[in-house]
């Protein structure tokens, strides 16, 4: 399990971190989203041991992270500016890749740049960004991690090597159990992948939820009756983001999908929909209720 | 702190530059000392050389000289340069390895391309030495092995400055600032103080006198900046300590790298510095370096006449160009120069405080009194002419005799006498270098007073001609100081005359003059191996010795190199009888051969010096091609010199009568050489002496003379 208990970080006196809480279970593929400047970045270089905490720490399965090669050990990174060296081909990297790790997979290595059409002898510099991507993804996974970051690592990508490099990712996290953190500034890239999804907002987390549930626990209500009503007809349901033109009102419920139907019908509407919400406009009016503008801190696509 | 494969994928990583760097020095390792062997071995077989080439210290191998300011450093900073970007700083702060095996894994690998790269060159250079054909070179080989070794030393320290520079800034160009500043701002401060003080008092005082704070030799690094243009291959016993204070402090340095770069934080990738406070810091010491001269100029202002405004102006003017060029530069943002301004309040206190630190120094030593009663003995180092142009020209009777502790009261008052006399001038506002020349010499010798409390005060006194003279007559009275003196070394690596003499002549002239230099009056000896003006310390009506060559010699004093130029007089005649003898019958073939030419018109190259011998003074004449004004009726002249020569023949030369030297260097066709020849010869022939302008009219060559040619 990875924790992060009241972490913060500071540049200078500007703080990118800010008492930041969060548990990611072990096995979990957890989303992190959040515009640029939110804090994705630095969080990740916190949990990698790349920085240290000014405040708070970062432990893996309780041990702190930050020079512990023993924790290290068990994680790989793989950040949103690649690193290779200079003129280096795959073939190379994966030599300084396994001087450094000790478990490095060279036959999955080699399987893997087969599968994936890389030339291992050629220069990285000869590669597109979608290649690199794959290259910098391959070898992280070659050193058999039991916590894997990506930051970043879809954006950009045009959609066939958006969905190499997720299938990649998704078969590796399955096959192993391994726990993961993605990080991205588009909550799309993320919905299909991420079994948990936090909003970084100014260095913190100001939402956090299953995905599974996001995608249930809100849902769209339009309804019309006969006679004059208004809002005090659904006292007794989680109201979020009311409106009502004429007889017919519309809203958002935070419930019990059944027992909301229920609930309605029992009141003899004239129409009744109960409609589901795209994950996005989950987050819309999640945020909306915490009183956060969502398109203020979000990117949204 | 290591990891083997770590280290090994350094080692891989830097590869080709080290392979770029290495084979520079092994070039230099093996063609140098090809073509120093190949010089000598061509310039023995024209006899212009008389012995064998003394090998020590650098001489090996120029090429090392880039291992300090380029292969350590450049190394360096490719090898840590994933400090400078932020996708590779945060791979290798990501990876499983503690910050010290990184550090160290990559330092051992600079270190070893660096150290393996300096002595595989040094010992391939020693092993061509040694397979030379015998008699071309002499390794002093605790020299050239303590070169080696302060050369490694030296760039360790560059590389540990590197470190801390490289751990605490974050784009190559801050790195080099503040690696410069770390390797030489504390010595420049010192250098700049002490050379303040030193100033400040007239030069009383020599940076030695600071101890190891003004001793600049210490410090490999900035001493080999320091001296980048003297002359390579001196080495003192301060290199020594040198190696010694350079590898403590190169530990010191490491030990704080590695302090540093554990506390690096990975975000200052891409950054100028670590925090703004640094970011000052750096600024401000910048121009500090700047600011330096008018510091300097500033301490030492009731010294000096004119009017220094403007100069200061422009200095401190350039000093704030820097402060805000450094700015703009490292940061590439405008609007730092505004936060930059504060900084500026810094320097301009810094700047008070060097002034009034120079001042407030200066005047403590100048009024300290050195009470003779307090003095135990006193040691003197009277310096030659050669001797002030540094340490590297240091005479061996000057490293001997300056060892010399003497306890003498009467000694002691007459220095401390002559010092406060020295002083009055001083603290007037004047200085012995302000004194004429001329007839009003003026010696400095450096004394050191062994005071009773232990302390040794080291002053440099100035000595007008009567108080040298009293000097030299009460050091004559202490034997060891005057067997010191009197003594010159049995067995020099090098011994060289100005003319040519074969090795084995040179040899025997040498083993004469060493012995009779040991029966001189110390007086004698002390004015004539001077090296210039050596009639001056003579008494108006003494015998002034007749000088008819000089040996130079070079070697090694345990770790020193000590040089000397020896004179042949006639205050030590079997070694001039020698000369002569060696001289005549080795150059008389030549200058009949050159004279010939000459007359012919066939002469090419020629420099040719005519002086009589006696002991009145010295009247001298010159001839060389590219001189016409120097040009001489050679129809006339050279017959005559012909015949004088012809009739000198092999016959010695009689001690007693005055006689005439020829001396001629010129390139001869016909045995398609450089002739380098001495032949001395009697004359009293009035139509030669009248063709060489000696006679007759008065003339102008008479007229620069202190003496009129009289012969016998």
């Amino acid at each position: 399990m990875i924790r992060a208990e009241q972490v913060t970080k500071l540049f200078g006196t500007y703080p990118a971190v800010q008492k930041l809480d969060c548990e990611i279970p072990k096995g979990c593929i957890y989303g992190l989203i959040g515009a640029n400047g939110a804090g994705k970045s630095t969080f990740l270089r916190l949990v990698t041991g790349v920085y240290r905490a000014d405040e708070g720490q970062v432990t893996l399965d309780g041990e702190c992270v930050y020079e512990n090669p023993a924790a290290k050990r068990r994680m790989a990174y793989v950040p949103d500016e690649l690193y290779f060296l200079a003129n280096a081909s795959m073939n190379r990297m994966a030599d300084l890749y396994g001087g450094i790790y000790k478990g490095f997979d060279r036959a999955r290595y080699k399987e893997l740049t087969e599968i994936f059409g890389l030339n291992p002898k050629a220069s990285t510099n000869t590669f597109s960004k979608g290649m690199r991507r794959q290259a910098a993804t391959i070898l992280a996974l070659c050193t058999n991690p039991e916590y894997i970051f990506f930051d970043e690592t879809f954006d950009g990508l045009d959609p066939v090597v958006r969905n190499l490099v997720k299938n990649l990712i998704t078969e590796y996290v399955m096959e192993r159990g391994t726990t993961a953190i993605i990080t991205s500034h588009s909550l799309r890239e993320l919905e299909d992948t991420c079994d948990q999804l936090a909003l970084l907002h100014k260095g913190g987390i100001v939402f956090e939820s299953d995905v599974q549930n996001l995608k249930t626990a809100l849902f769209k209500v339009q309804v019309a009756f006969l006679e004059p009503y208004d809002r005090e007809l659904f006292q007794g349901l989680d109201l979020l983001d009311y409106n009502q033109r004429g007889s017919v009102a519309s809203f958002i419920v935070r419930g019990d999908r059944a027992e909301t139907k229920n609930f309605l019908a029992a009141k003899s509407p004239a129409l009744l929909d109960i409609l589901p919400l795209s994950l996005e406009e989950v987050f819309i009016h999640e945020m909306q209720a915490l009183g956060y503008a969502f398109d203020h801190i979000l990117e949204v696509e | 702190m290591f990891n083997l494969k770590l280290y090994k994928e350094a080692l891989r990583r830097s590869a080709f530059l080290a392979g770029l760097f290495l084979a520079i020095l092994l070039l230099g390792a093996t063609l140098l000392p090809a073509a120093m062997i190949q010089s000598q071995l061509r310039d023995m077989a024209h006899g212009w050389q008389g012995g064998a080439v003394a090998i020590d210290g650098i001489a090996t191998n120029f090429a090392l000289f880039l291992a300090m300011p380029a292969f350590a450093p450049i190394l360096t900073l490719f090898l840590f340069s994933f400090l400078n970007k932020r996708n590779s700083s945060d791979f290798y702060h990501a990876i499983p390895h503690k910050r010290e095996a990184i550090f160290g894994s990559f330092l051992a690998a600079i270190v070893t391309w660096v150290i393996g790269g300096i002595w595989l060159c040094t010992g391939i250079t020693l092993a061509i030495f040694s397979l030379a054909p015998a008699g071309v070179a002499i390794i002093n080989f605790s020299s050239v092995l303590l070169t080696a070794l302060g050369i490694t030393v030296g760039c360790l320290l560059v590389i540990a400055a590197v470190l801390i520079a490289m751990s605490v800034t974050g784009t190559t160009f801050s790195n080099i600032a503040t690696a410069g500043l770390i390797l030489f701002l504390p010595r420049i401060l010192l250098v700049a103080f002490t050379q303040t003080v030193m100033d400040a008092t007239r030069f009383v005082i020599s940076p030695e006198t600071f101890g190891i704070l003004g001793d600049s030799s210490h410090n490999i690094p900035f001493s080999f900046v320091w001296n980048i243009l003297s002359t390579p291959g001196g080495m003192s016993d301060a290199f020594v300590y040198g190696i010694l204070y350079t590898f403590v402090l190169a530990l010191i340095y490491f030990a704080i790298a590695i302090v540093l770069f554990k506390r690096r934080r990975s975000e200052t990738a891409s950054n100028p510095a670590q925090s703004s406070i640094l970011q000052n810091m750096i600024r401000i010491a910048l121009a500090f370096v700047v600011c330096i001269p008018a510091m300097i100029l500033l301490s030492v202002a009731r010294y000096r006449s004119g009017d220094n405004l403007v100069l200061l102006i422009s200095i401190y003017a350039l000093a704030v160009v820097a402060y805000f060029a450094y700015e703009l530069i490292s940061t590439k943002k405008l609007s730092n120069i505004k936060k930059a301004l504060p900084g500026l309040g810094i320097l301009a206190v810094l700047n008070v405080v060097f002034v009034v630190g120079a001042i407030f120094t200066g005047n403590a030593i100048l009024n300290r009194d050195i009470p003779p009663a307090q003095v135990a003995s006193v040691r003197i180092q009277t310096n030659t002419f050669h001797s002030n142009w540094g340490d590297e020209h240091i005479s061996y009777q000057e490293i001997r005799a300056r060892e010399v502790s003497i306890e003498d009261e009467r000694l002691a008052a007459f220095l401390v006498e002559t010092f406060e006399h020295h002083l009055g001038v001083v603290r007037g506002g004047g200085s012995f270098f302000d004194h004429p020349w001329g007839n009003n010499v003026i010696h400095q010798h450096t004394v050191f007073f062994e005071m009773q409390n232990g302390r040794t005060i080291r002053r440099n006194i100035l000595f007008d001609e009567e108080a040298d003279r009293t000097l030299s007559e009460l050091l004559s009275t202490h034997p060891v100081y005057t067997e010191a003196f009197l003594s010159l070394p049995e067995d020099p690596a090098e011994i060289m005359a100005h003319t040519s003499l074969s090795p084995e002549a040179v040899v025997e002239i040498y083993a004469a003059l060493r012995e009779e230099v040991r029966g001189l009056e110390l007086t004698e000896w002390n004015a004539i191996s001077r090296g210039w003006g050596w009639d001056m310390a003579f008494p108006e009506d003494a015998y002034v010795p007749v000088t008819y060559g000089s040996l130079n010699i070079r070697g090694f004093a345990g770790t020193q190199t000590y040089t000397g130029w020896l004179p042949v007089t006639s205050l030590t005649p079997r070694a001039a009888e020698l000369f002569v003898r060696h001289s005549n019958a080795e150059s008389r073939n030549h200058t009949e051969l050159a004279l010939e030419h000459l007359l012919a018109g066939t002469l090419t190259g020629y420099w040719i010096n005519m002086q009589s011998l006696n002991p009145h003074g010295l009247v001298s004449r010159s001839f060389e091609e590219w001189d016409s004004r120097s040009g001489g009726d050679y129809e006339t002249l050279v017959p005559l010199l012909l015949d004088a020569i012809r009739a000198q023949g092999n016959t010695p030369l009689d001690a007693e009568k005055t006689h005439l030297s020829i001396h001629i260097s010129a390139w001869l066709e016909e045995i398609d050489a450089f002739v380098n020849a001495t032949f001395f010869f009697h004359t009293d022939n009035e139509e030669l002496l009248t063709a060489l302008g000696w006679r007759g009219e008065r003339s102008a060559a008479q007229d620069d003379a202190e003496f009129y040619f009289e012969v016998g």
